[in-house]
């Protein structure tokens, strides 16, 4: 078995000596003179790698030469001179965030978007990670971060497959690594968490669980959501009839647009408003008397925020199940584009892909 | 190849002169690789032009590994041929020429020795997609074993077996024709 191992390495590399010989114009008949033992063999090999060569042997037409040569020369015209090296490229990365963040506080959002758009092999692109751990950081909540985890997810890919085709491996490399580890942390966010969990499956706080019921409902403390709740706790009055508490199917979004109706107007404003022709009814806001108005915001507040939280979940499903599809699919295609020995580490960020897709949406199913 | 990268690192800087020489050494071979790889010679034009101006662009980026400058060129070639099939396969596909789509060369040429480039792009497209590569590179490309396997990422050893099994099946594909 290793002889014909060894065999076959010996005509392997007789052959390539043979081809440069031949390629480089000497008669076929001159090289197996030196290897008569495999002369049968190698005869006709090197004749067709010949004609192989002889095929191939064409010129490019002079008109498309020409052109071709115009348009280079002209990219090269519209082209920047690089005769002085940039601000950025001599600075340490961390400077170079620092001082394009400070930038983008004094200049405005321009740079942001800029940034934004940038690719790993961009001087803002070290701009644009700092943005989105800045937007992590300004992310109260663990959906809220692993929606953002989901959307950076996406960027890496986006990232993966521009440097892929650039042929810039080593950005390929980086940029499946933070992919990964987004997937991760989004996945670890969206995990079970048994005793945070509500019916909703989405309170992470006390604060935020919905109500069970009113009589019970628990007094929230101001330092655990400062924002979430009406302007000051409001225990909820037992003499006064709560409204019914509105059934909302966990997945599906809210049936109430959720971004203004429910300003604080004095129940004594509250007309009812005649409906368009052709137009819904309005949402009208019920009478109340005064003495449970307050009570009835916050009760009305919290629904507010239950739906935009309901919204949420399943804007993450959804962006999750779009991202599932396609994401695993884009890096496939790339795994033609990288040399043979970066395919392995792909293929493996693209199995861990998959499973934290998986993974995190049976976690938002529960 | 210490002159190479020097030559690199000035053209990096948008030195015309070394742009130049980088444009002039690559041309022909990636435009021979590409038309053995699509056997389309207008196709191949616009994507030669593409692949040098897409270098242009990202030259910047480019950091000397040891590799030849000519490895990145050709990758950068390699992906857009992917890309190109990719959006193929996604049109309506015209179908072969009928003795090719037997897979095999015109008998008479083949006694002339006298095979048409978009003819042995054809026989090509019937080994696997390493054995092409390898074809490509080393015949079309005029890359000598050793930049072949940088290209591939594999090792010399390798890339002599895959040769040897490339031209084996490439010369089984071009006798169907002439047998038949």
């Amino acid at each position: 078995m290793k002889k014909d191992k060894d065999k076959e390495r010996e005509f392997d590399d007789i052959l390539e000596e043979c081809l440069g010989r031949v390629l480089r114009g000497e008669p076929i008949e001159s090289c197996l003179a030196d290897y008569p033992e495999h002369a049968p063999g190698l005869g006709p090999l090197l004749q067709t790698a010949l004609d192989t060569r002889q095929a191939a042997a064409i010129k490019p037409r002079p008109e498309f030469r020409e052109r071709a040569w115009y348009q280079f020369q002209a990219a090269l015209r519209d082209m920047e001179p690089k005769e002085h090296r940039s601000f950025f490229s001599w600075q340490p990365r961390w400077v170079t965030a620092v001082v394009a963040i400070f930038a983008v506080l004094v200049i405005g959002s321009g740079t942001v978007a800029a940034a934004g758009n940038s690719l790993p092999d961009n001087p803002l692109y070290s701009v644009k990670l700092a943005t989105e751990a800045v937007r992590l950081a300004f992310t109260p909540s663990d959906l809220g971060k692993a929606e953002l985890y989901a959307q950076f997810a996406d960027k890496r890919v986006d990232e993966i497959i521009a440097m892929a085709d650039k042929g810039n491996n080593e950005q390929v490399e980086k940029a499946t690594e933070r992919m990964n580890n987004q997937l991760v942390a989004m996945v670890n966010l969206v995990g079970p968490e048994e005793e945070a969990l509500g019916e909703w499956g989405l309170a992470t706080s006390e604060a935020e669980k919905p109500p069970v019921a009113p009589q019970e409902a628990p007094q929230p403390r101001a330092e655990e959501a400062p924002m979430l709740t009406a302007e000051e706790p409001v225990p909820v009055p037992t003499p006064t009839p709560a409204p019914e508490p509105v059934p909302v199917p966990a997945p599906a979004p809210a049936p109430t647009p959720a971004p203004a109706p429910v300003e604080k107007i004095p129940s004594a404003q509250v007309e009812q408003v005649p409906a368009k022709a052709g137009e819904p009814a309005p949402v009208v806001a019920p009478k109340v008397d005064l003495s449970s108005a307050n009570a009835q915001q916050a009760q009305v507040d919290e629904h507010d925020i239950e739906y935009a939280e309901a919204d949420r979940h399943e804007k993450l499903r959804q962006l999750l199940l779009r991202q599932a599809l396609e994401n695993p699919e884009a890096l496939r295609e790339v795994l033609e584009k990288v040399p043979e020995s970066m395919r392995a580490d792909l293929l493996a960020a693209i199995e861990q892909a998959v499973n934290s897709y998986d993974l995190a949406l049976k976690n938002l199913e529960k | 190849m210490q002159d190479e990268q020097s030559l690199v690192r000035r053209a990096q800087q948008r030195e015309q002169a070394a742009l130049t020489q980088l444009y002039e050494e690559n041309f022909d071979r990636i435009y021979r690789y590409i038309v053995l790889k699509i056997g389309d010679r207008t196709e191949a034009e616009d994507m030669t032009q593409q692949v040098f101006l897409n270098a242009l662009k990202s030259i910047s980026s480019y950091k000397w590994k040891g590799m030849p400058f000519s490895a990145w060129l050709f990758r950068i070639a390699h992906n857009q041929i992917v890309d190109y099939y990719r959006k193929k396969s996604r049109r309506p596909t015209v179908p072969l020429d009928e003795s090719m789509a037997m897979g095999g060369i015109d008998p008479m040429k083949m006694a002339e020795r006298k095979v048409e480039i978009e003819q042995m792009a054809q026989a090509t497209q019937k080994l696997t997609k390493a054995q092409q590569e390898v074809i490509s590179l080393r015949f079309a490309g005029d890359l000598p074993i050793a930049e072949v396997a940088k290209v591939m990422g594999k090792s010399e050893g390798a890339i002599k077996a895959l040769q040897h099994s490339a031209i084996v099946a490439l010369r089984k594909v071009m006798l169907v024709g002439t047998v038949t």
